[in-house]
C-alpha cells in the first residue's frame, strides 16, 4: 500500500465522444422526475459519496430502479462527483471521481482518485423488515477509499426513517467493535484495476447509523454517526480535523430531481451536496411524446353492400400508380418520412420508407399504415411496409388492413394490433419495380456545432473542446453512400491533455496531438457500401478516411433474422495510423484489426455482446459489454476488454474498460427526432483494448427495425 | 478540483454557442430538425408559456357560411379554445380535427381519444349516446393512455348515471333544449375518479358536453356548433 502508488494512480484521464453540453443544461432547467405512487416511503435520498445514505453513510436503501444520478459534493478541500446507476431493482453501481486538495504528496498538490462501487438490496423493506443492502466501495482501484458494509434501513414513520449499519475497511476505521472475519490483509495495487477480494469484510468492523426526517415536502433533516475515521486526510495529511464521529445535515429537494443539501460534519467542517437525479424510463415531467396527430384512418365501404368498390381492376390502369405515388410520397414527406418504392398489386402492397424524423420505429410504421389507408383502393386488404436504412431494406413489417380499422382506436389497440402483424426478411426490390423518380442520388448535409468533452485528466478532470462541423453525405444509388465530415476548432483545451508513455504503439494515447490540430479537419472521408447479401445477411464496406486517427479499409457482415434475439457478425479493417495536423497523411503503424460479435437480447431491456478478435494495437482477446435499453430511448451499458496485453504493459488501469450512454434528444424536448446523444466514458484511455470506430456499423442499425427494436417502442404505433 | 473546470473557457463555450450554435443548418432532418426542436424548446422555455389561444367571436351566419359541420372544444388545463372540423368516419367514431393538428375522435359524441395533445387518450370503450340517454345501471369503461415513458397505461373505471333534468342551452344564437346527464366513474384499483357531463337533445344527439380526458390533459368543453 505504498502512498506513491496512490499517487500514481491518481493520474486519470479519458477520452470521451462529444456529448452535448446544451443537453445537461436542459435537462437541468426542466427537470422532474415521476415520483413513485405506489409506495409512501420516499425515494432514498444521496449522501456524499452519491449512493442512497446519509450524509457520509451509507442506508440500506436502493435508488429507484433505473435511477441515473449525479451528486457532486465538498466538504474538507475534497471534491466527490459520483455517477450512479441502478442497474436493476437491487443491484445498484457507482463510478467515482474525487479530488482533495492540499495532498502536497509526491508532486501532487491535489491527489485525484477514482472509484467504483457495487451494492446489493438483500432483503426489501416490509412491515416489520428494514431493507438491507449490502456494498462495497471502491472495490476496484487503489483502496484508498475501499470498504465494505451491511446497512439496514426502516421507515418507522412515512416521515422518519432510521438506518444501522456495519463498516469494514474505511466504514470500520472509527469505533470498532473487533474484528469478526479476521485481520485485514494488505492489497498490493499495482497498476491498479483489479478487485480486492482478499479484504473484503476483513478487519476492525465498525457500527454506524442515523436518521433521516421528512420535515416537510421539500425539507429533510439528517443526523449520523461516522464509523469513518479520515485516518489519513485528519492524520498525516492535515487537510481537516475530525473533532467528533457526529454529523448534522438539511437538504431541500428544488424539483423532484434536483437537491441541495447542507451539512456540518465531524465537528469542523460545512459541507455541500447537490444530487441531480434522472429517470430513463421517463421523460421529465412525465411529458408524452409531442407532435401532430397522425393522419385518421381512412374506413372502407362495407364490402357486402358496395362490392365494386373491392374491384382490382385498377391495378391495370397506368395512371392509378402514379397518381398513388404521387399523394403517398408527399403525404409522407410532410409526416417526415420518404417514399423510396411503391409495389401495388390488386390486394397488396409494398412500400419502402426512410423514415427521418421518428425515434419510435414503431410510430413511423404506424403513421405510414394510416396514409396507406388514405390512398390505397379499398381492395388492398394488407400493407407490407419495408423501412430502409442508408439503402438496406431491413424487415419486412405485415399490417392487414381490417386490424388496423379496429384498433385504431381502441384502448387495447396497440396490443391487437401488435397480434396481427407480422416481421419477416426482405430483400432488394423484385425485379420490374423501381424506385420513385427523383429520389436518388440522395443529398445531406448539416452545418452545426458540437462540443467534446475528456475526462479525468490529472490537472484538468474535464477538458472541453468546440468548433463548427459539417457533415454532408451522398447516397449515389441504394447503399452506395460518400460522405465526410469537417470541422473546426474554435476552443478547446484537449491538446493540453497530459500525454503518456505507453509500452505498446500509440494507437489511442496520442489523442491531445490530434486535439491540437487548430486547422480544418477531416474527421471523416468514405466511400460505403451495404447491401443485403443473402437472406438475414447484411453487409458494409467501407473505404477511406474512416475516423480521426485512422484510415483504410473496413468490412462487416452481420447475420440477423428479425425475430431472432440472437445475432451474429464479422468485422475484419485493414488500417493505417493517420498523421496527427497533416490532413490527409498517414504515419508508418499498419495493422489487420477486427472482431467476431455475438449479440444477444436478454430481454427486459438487457442486451449483452460479445466481440473477440484483434485490436488495434495487435493485441488478442475480447470485449464483452451488458446495456440496458429503455423504451425511452436511453441506454446505459458498461464494457470490459481483456487482451493478451500483461497489466504492466496496458499500464495503469490494467485493462480497458468503461460506460456509455446515450440519450435521446426526444427525452429532452419531447418533439419527434431521430437524434441522439452518446458519450464514452473511460476512467483511463490507453493502447490495450482499442478499438476501430466506423460509422454505421451494422447490428444497431439492423437492430431497431427488427422484432426487439420494434417491440421495445410498440406503444407508439398509434400515435 | 472545482477550480479545474476552467471557468473560462466554459465562458467562452457558453459565448460560442450562443453566437454559432443557434444559427445551426442543413438538409439532414435526422440532425437538424433534433436541434431546431432543441431550440425551439429553450426559446419556449425562456418566453414562458404559451398565452391562451382563442377562438374569435362567434357568428350564426359566419359558421353557417362554412358549410360543413364545426365542433368548439376548449382544453381547460391549457385554457385554450378551438374549433375542429370531422377529417374521417371509422365504424361508429367521427375523428375531428383542429387547425394546429390535433385530433379528437369521438363516438356517438363521447370522446374515445385525442392524438397530438400530449398524454394522449389512446382509446376508451364507451356506451352508445342511446344507451347513455337512458341513464343506465352502472357500466364499467377502460381507458387508456400513451404516457411520459412511452408505455400504454390503462385504467378501468365503474361509472354511475344520475340525470340532472333539463337545461336550456343558448349556443351562437340558438336555443336547445337539453337534458343534462351526470356520469361519474372510479377507479376499480386506485384512487382515480372524475365526471363526465352531457347535455342530450331531445332527438338524442349530445349537443353539449364536458368530458375528462385523462390525469394530465383534464377536462374538455365541447359544443356541436354545426349542425
Amino acid at each position: 500500500m505504498s502512498r506513491a502508488r496512490r499517487a500514481r494512480c491518481g493520474g486519470l484521464r479519458a477520452r470521451a465522444a462529444s456529448i452535448g453540453l446544451l443537453m445537461l443544461g436542459a435537462v437541468l432547467s426542466c427537470p422532474g422526475i415521476r415520483a413513485n405512487a405506489e409506495t409512501t416511503a420516499r425515494p432514498a435520498s444521496l449522501n456524499f459519496n452519491g449512493v442512497p445514505g446519509l450524509l457520509d453513510m451509507p442506508t440500506g436503501e436502493a435508488a429507484p430502479d433505473a435511477q441515473f444520478s449525479w451528486t457532486n459534493s465538498t466538504f474538507a478541500r475534497t471534491v466527490r462527483s459520483t455517477l450512479s446507476f441502478q442497474l436493476t431493482p437491487r443491484v445498484g453501481g457507482s463510478f467515482r471521481y474525487t479530488g482533495i486538495e492540499n495532498w502536497h504528496f509526491q508532486g501532487y498538490a491535489t491527489y485525484y482518485d477514482r472509484s467504483f462501487d457495487l451494492r446489493y438490496r438483500l432483503i426489501d423493506e416490509g412491515r416489520y423488515l428494514p431493507a438491507v443492502t449490502i456494498g462495497l466501495q471502491d472495490f476496484i482501484g487503489t483502496g484508498l477509499f475501499s470498504a465494505e458494509y451491511v446497512a439496514a434501513t426502516k421507515s418507522l414513520t412515512p416521515r422518519l426513517k432510521v438506518t444501522a449499519g456495519l463498516g469494514w475497511g474505511r466504514l470500520g476505521s472509527d469505533g470498532a467493535i473487533g474484528e469478526p472475519f479476521g485481520p485485514r490483509p494488505g492489497f498490493v495495487i499495482g497498476t491498479g484495476g483489479r478487485p480486492n477480494f482478499g479484504q473484503w469484510f476483513r478487519g476492525p468492523a465498525a457500527p454506524f447509523g442515523g436518521v433521516e426526517w421528512q420535515a416537510t415536502d421539500k425539507l429533510t433533516f439528517k443526523l449520523e454517526y461516522s464509523s469513518d475515521a479520515y485516518a489519513i486526510e485528519a492524520g498525516a495529511r492535515r487537510i481537516f480535523r475530525r473533532e467528533s464521529p457526529w454529523n448534522f445535515g438539511a437538504e431541500y429537494q428544488v424539483t423532484p430531481s434536483l437537491r441541495f443539501g447542507l451539512a456540518y460534519l465531524y465537528g469542523s467542517e460545512l459541507g455541500l451536496n447537490l444530487q441531480l437525479a434522472l429517470d430513463p424510463k421517463s421523460r421529465p415531467r412525465d411529458t408524452a411524446i409531442q407532435g401532430p396527430a397522425p393522419a385518421p384512418v381512412k374506413a372502407r365501404p362495407n364490402r357486402a353492400s358496395s362490392p365494386q368498390d373491392y374491384a382490382t381492376d385498377w391495378v391495370a390502369v397506368p395512371q392509378a400508380r402514379s397518381a398513388i405515388e404521387g399523394v403517398l410520397s408527399k403525404l409522407l414527406e410532410a409526416d417526415g418520412m420518404d417514399l423510396l418504392a411503391l409495389t401495388l398489386r390488386g390486394d397488396r402492397a409494398e412500400v419502402r420508407i426512410q423514415n427521418r424524423l421518428y425515434d419510435s420505429e414503431a410510430q413511423a410504421v404506424g403513421r405510414t399504415a394510416r396514409l396507406l389507408t388514405q390512398v390505397l383502393p379499398a381492395s388492398v386488404d394488407t400493407f407490407d411496409i419495408v423501412p430502409v436504412t442508408l439503402g438496406l431494406p431491413i424487415s419486412k413489417i405485415t399490417i392487414r388492413r381490417d386490424a388496423l380499422e379496429q384498433a385504431e382506436l381502441r384502448p387495447d389497440g396497440a396490443a391487437l394490433l401488435r397480434q396481427s402483424v407480422t416481421l419477416s426478411d426482405t430483400g432488394p426490390l423484385a425485379p420490374g419495380e423501381y424506385f420513385v423518380p427523383g429520389r436518388y442520388p440522395l443529398f445531406k448535409w448539416s452545418f452545426l456545432p458540437y462540443l467534446q468533452f475528456s475526462f479525468f485528466d490529472p490537472s484538468h478532470p474535464v477538458r472541453t473542446e468546440g468548433g463548427l462541423r459539417l457533415r454532408a453525405s451522398y447516397e449515389i444509388r441504394p447503399g452506395l453512400i460518400f460522405s465526410g465530415i469537417l470541422s473546426k476548432k474554435l476552443a478547446g483545451n484537449i491538446d493540453k491533455s497530459r500525454t503518456y508513455g505507453s509500452a505498446l504503439p500509440h494507437v489511442r494515447t496520442d489523442a491531445a496531438l490530434y486535439a491540437a490540430d487548430n486547422g480544418i479537419r477531416v474527421d471523416q472521408l468514405t466511400m460505403a457500401w451495404l447491401a443485403r447479401p443473402g437472406h438475414n445477411l447484411y453487409s458494409r464496406v467501407t473505404l477511406g478516411y474512416l475516423e480521426s486517427m485512422y484510415g483504410g479499409v473496413s468490412a462487416e457482415v452481420l447475420w440477423k433474422p428479425v425475430e431472432s434475439r440472437l445475432a451474429l457478425g464479422a468485422e475484419v479493417n485493414l488500417v493505417r495510423q493517420r498523421e496527427p495536423g497533416r490532413t490527409f497523411a498517414f504515419r508508418d503503424y499498419q495493422v489487420v484489426t477486427g472482431h467476431l460479435s455475438a449479440y444477444y437480447d436478454l430481454g427486459k431491456g438487457y442486451e449483452a455482446q460479445l466481440a473477440v478478435g484483434r485490436y488495434l494495437a495487435g493485441d488478442v482477446g475480447a470485449t464483452v459489454s451488458l446495456d440496458r435499453i429503455f423504451a425511452s430511448g436511453w441506454r446505459l451499458g458498461a464494457f470490459a476488454t481483456f487482451t493478451d496485453v500483461s497489466a504492466a504493459e496496458f499500464g495503469e488501469g490494467s485493462f480497458d474498460k468503461g460506460i456509455r450512454l446515450t440519450i435521446p434528444l426526444n427525452w429532452v424536448t419531447g418533439q419527434p427526432s431521430r437524434r441522439v446523444y452518446g458519450t464514452i466514458i473511460r476512467s483511463l484511455t490507453r493502447d490495450g483494448g482499442a478499438r476501430l470506430i466506423v460509422a454505421d456499423r451494422l447490428y444497431p442499425m439492423v437492430q431497431s427495425y427488427h422484432k426487439s427494436g420494434l417491440d421495445s417502442q410498440w406503444g407508439r404505433v398509434l400515435r | 478540483m472545482g477550480k479545474g473546470i476552467a471557468v473560462n473557457l466554459g465562458r467562452s463555450l457558453a459565448l460560442l454557442l450562443v453566437a454559432i450554435g443557434l444559427t445551426g443548418c442543413g438538409s439532414d432532418e435526422t440532425r437538424v430538425p433534433g436541434f431546431t426542436a432543441f431550440r425551439k424548446a429553450i426559446v419556449q422555455k425562456l418566453a414562458g408559456p404559451v398565452g391562451p389561444q382563442r377562438v374569435p367571436p362567434l357568428t350564426r351566419a359566419a359558421l353557417e357560411a362554412e358549410g360543413r359541420p364545426l365542433l368548439y372544444a376548449k382544453l381547460e388545463n391549457r385554457d385554450a379554445e378551438a374549433i375542429l372540423v370531422p377529417l374521417e368516419t371509422n365504424a361508429r367514431a367521427v375523428t375531428w380535427a383542429t387547425p394546429d393538428g390535433i385530433t379528437l375522435s369521438l363516438q356517438d359524441g363521447v370522446v374515445i381519444a385525442t392524438r397530438g395533445l400530449g398524454v394522449d387518450l389512446m382509446g376508451a370503450t364507451a356506451p352508445s349516446a342511446q344507451v347513455l340517454a337512458a341513464a343506465p345501471e352502472p357500466l364499467v369503461r377502460t381507458y387508456s393512455w400513451l404516457d411520459g415513458a412511452d408505455l400504454i397505461s390503462s385504467e378501468q373505471v365503474t361509472c354511475r348515471y344520475d340525470s340532472l333534468g333539463s337545461q336550456t342551452l343558448q349556443i351562437v344564437e340558438r336555443a336547445y333544449q337539453t337534458r343534462h346527464l351526470r356520469e361519474t366513474c372510479q377507479s376499480d384499483k386506485s384512487s382515480l375518479a372524475f365526471q363526465n357531463d352531457y347535455w342530450f337533445e331531445l332527438s338524442g344527439k349530445i349537443r353539449q358536453s364536458r368530458q375528462w380526458l385523462g390525469p394530465k390533459a383534464g377536462y374538455l368543453s365541447l359544443r356541436h356548433l354545426i349542425p
